[in-house]
């Protein structure tokens, strides 16, 4: 008996030692605060990222960092040159032995992969970890990437640009009126709509529409074909990955509707509708297709 | 034939079981050391022995090796152990071939547990540890469920158990259905849980359950000879002198320990519990004293082998080993079923 706690306690004891033998690392550190609430102690500035989230990937290619990428997740795939990066797989079933390789010095991932978090710190890896679910979300999350890089330059003026696009659109669509906004449904590929919370929810309601789910129902409804037709949508935006096409979709809701009817479906490229630096150019799409008296294309 | 001593007969039995077990824990050392040496990332197999005896090398490598190789393998050898020797002890049990270590539900109420802190951050701890705890007691929820509901007038036949934790799955699997629904991006994690792996080893996870996988395989092998009796029918056993509500209790606690410590850290992975103690069956008969250890020590094999495959198949991606154990498994399984066709009974 007296072996086995030995030999257990032995391995956890040996486990830890072996766990804080972290990277040397002579030049300075800085501290960043993620969205877990943690502070987050990385150098200054990290050359070896690891980006598990194409949102992330992207947020680092667009402000100049992308030098200081090592490795991005499966999922990263735009723009192209995130493809020559090493793939270390899905960032849900991470097997951390090919982040460790690269001998990283910072991941930057999402808050809610939290073994993938846990996994990673546990081996000494420092985690910077977010999680934006809004567009000012996202503009926080790129300024914060860009002090932990050290690009502040380029993502304050990325983050002005698109609040400056944000603006204008808002500025557009200000003068419309509560029962002028086109009722929309809203459809992700995997069958589901998107509800109060969802980016697709803010971008409708920016662009001065009315997401017919957009009150009382959970983050991602899966939709009922009775209230959709009851709502009779004006507009329906499917994303462009989903396997159904537009004709499924018309034949699905039947005609009677108002975006049956007058032929108002269209696909939006799912790769915009993540808290990236092109969810501002799906806003304007957005806006294009509810508005087209206002907005020239 | 002539009557030979039985005596004789029993010390041959047992020399012949004694060289099956050494043999067996040494291709059980061999897999192990093997498992080491193949990984998402190459490293050769003198760096390793070098990392293994506290020599130097650089950090990424011995943060594989040690760090996550290392736990990983010796995990996985843990819930490969634990899931064959339940499905051995609740196929003996129950007098079923097709009972498997999540017979009674456990592994749909731990995955109702896990679900909890996925979905809704509910844990009795924080840290890494909040879904395994929560797997853990919901597994034992349902033990407590099942046999509770199965108990009548003091007694808990086995049929009645059997058909408890088919409803109590059941019960639970629904739960988990309206947990994945209102999971919104945190979908993926749960399914990915639910379908079982080894990518989430480390140290803690293995020391969290060696103690109560020792534990619970002691308990079954020490009553693996009245557990014998019991195949015969209850009743047989008790005029034999076994107690059985006694072993009853024991084999079931023990499984359900050692199951719930396997799902908890590794999540349901699926199979391994049904085909091992099978396997084995074919090869060594059905004396339990001989099939719970060799079920053990095949069964820790085996995961860290199809676990090897499943981390490496695809690499730099994983595959979710249970399709492995699956895939692989049956039709092993069935290769063998037909080349001893007769031999013995199930």
């Amino acid at each position: 008996m007296a072996v086995v706690i030995v030999v257990i306690l032995a391995s956890i004891i040996g486990a830890f030692v072996l766990m804080s033998k972290g990277n040397d690392n002579t030049t300075g550190t800085l501290t960043i605060k993620d969205d877990r609430g943690q502070n987050v102690t990385i150098p200054k500035y990290p050359q070896r990222i690891v980006s598990l989230g194409t949102s992330f990937t992207e947020i680092l290619f667009a402000i100049g960092a992308d030098s200081q990428v090592v490795g991005v997740d499966k999922t990263s795939t735009y723009p192209a040159g995130a493809l020559s990066k090493t793939n270390v797989g899905s960032f849900y079933t991470l097997n951390a032995e090919n982040v460790t390789a690269l001998e990283p010095d910072c991941v930057i991932t999402w808050t809610f992969a939290t073994s993938t978090v846990s996994t990673l710190e546990g081996l000494g890896i420092p985690v910077i970890a977010y999680n934006p679910t809004s567009i000012s979300d996202t503009m926080r999350v790129i300024k914060s990437i860009g002090n932990a890089t050290g690009k502040s330059d380029a993502a304050n003026s990325l983050v002005g640009e698109m609040q400056d696009r944000v603006d204008a659109v808002i500025e557009t669509v200000s003068g419309v009126n509560q029962e002028d906004k086109p009722q929309v449904y809203f459809e992700l590929r995997s069958g589901k709509t998107v509800g109060p919370g969802g980016l697709a929810d803010e971008l409708i309601a920016l662009a001065a529409g009315v997401n017919i789910y957009g009150t009382n129902v959970s983050k991602y409804p899966t939709p009922s074909l009775e209230f959709i037709v009851e709502s009779n949508p004006d507009i329906v935006i499917v994303e462009n990955q989903s396997s159904k096409t537009n004709a499924d979709i018309a034949d699905w809701i039947g005609s009677g509707v108002n975006a049956v009817d007058e032929g108002k479906i269209y696909r939006i490229e799912g790769a915009w509708i993540t808290a990236c630096p092109r969810v501002v150019d799906a806003l304007e799409q957005f806006a294009q297709w509810l508005h087209p008296d206002l907005f020239t294309p | 034939m002539e009557n030979a001593d039985i005596g004789v007969l029993h010390t041959k039995k047992l020399s012949l079981w004694f060289l099956i077990t050494v043999v067996l824990i040494l291709a059980l050392f061999a897999t192990v050391v093997l498992a080491l040496c193949i990984g998402a990332v190459g490293i050769s197999a003198g760096e390793i022995l070098n990392i293994l005896f506290g020599g130097d090398a650089s950090w990424s490598h011995k943060t594989i090796i040690l760090n996550i190789r290392l736990p990983r393998v010796l995990l996985g050898g843990l819930v490969g152990t634990s899931l064959a020797i339940a499905g051995a002890a609740m196929q003996g049990l129950f007098r079923n071939p097709m009972a498997s270590p999540y017979v009674l539900g456990i592994s749909s109420g731990a995955a109702f547990g896990a679900s909890l802190s996925i979905v809704l951050g509910f844990s009795l701890v924080t840290g890494q540890f909040a879904n395994p705890v929560m797997a853990f007691i919901f597994a034992f929820i349902t033990l407590l469920l099942v046999y509770n509901i199965a108990k009548a007038n003091g007694r808990v036949p086995v049929d009645t158990l059997l058909l408890a934790g088919i409803a109590i799955a059941a019960f639970f699997t629904a739960l988990v259905s309206f947990m994945k629904y209102i999971a919104g991006e945190k979908l993926s994690t749960i399914v990915f849980w639910m379908m079982g792996g080894l990518w989430d080893s480390r140290w803690s996870f293995f020391g969290f359950a060696l103690p109560m996988v020792v534990a619970g395989v002691a308990m079954i092998l020490i009553y693996s000879r009245d557990l014998n009796v019991l195949m015969i029918g209850e009743e047989h056993a008790v005029n034999l002198g076994v107690n059985v509500p006694f072993v009853r209790n024991v084999i079931l606690v023990a499984s359900s320990l050692v199951t719930a410590a396997a799902v908890s850290v590794s999540g349901v992975i699926a199979f391994v519990g049904l085909i091992v103690p099978h396997m084995m069956r074919l090869f060594v008969g059905p004396d339990n004293r001989i099939l719970l250890p060799v079920s053990c020590l095949v069964g820790a094999m085996f995961m860290i082998l199809t676990d090897t495959l499943a981390r490496t198949i695809i690499a730099p991606e994983e595959l979710p080993v249970g399709i492995i154990t699956a895939l692989l498994g049956a039709p092993f399984f069935l290769y063998l079923l037909k080349r001893r066709k007769g031999v013995t009974g199930w």
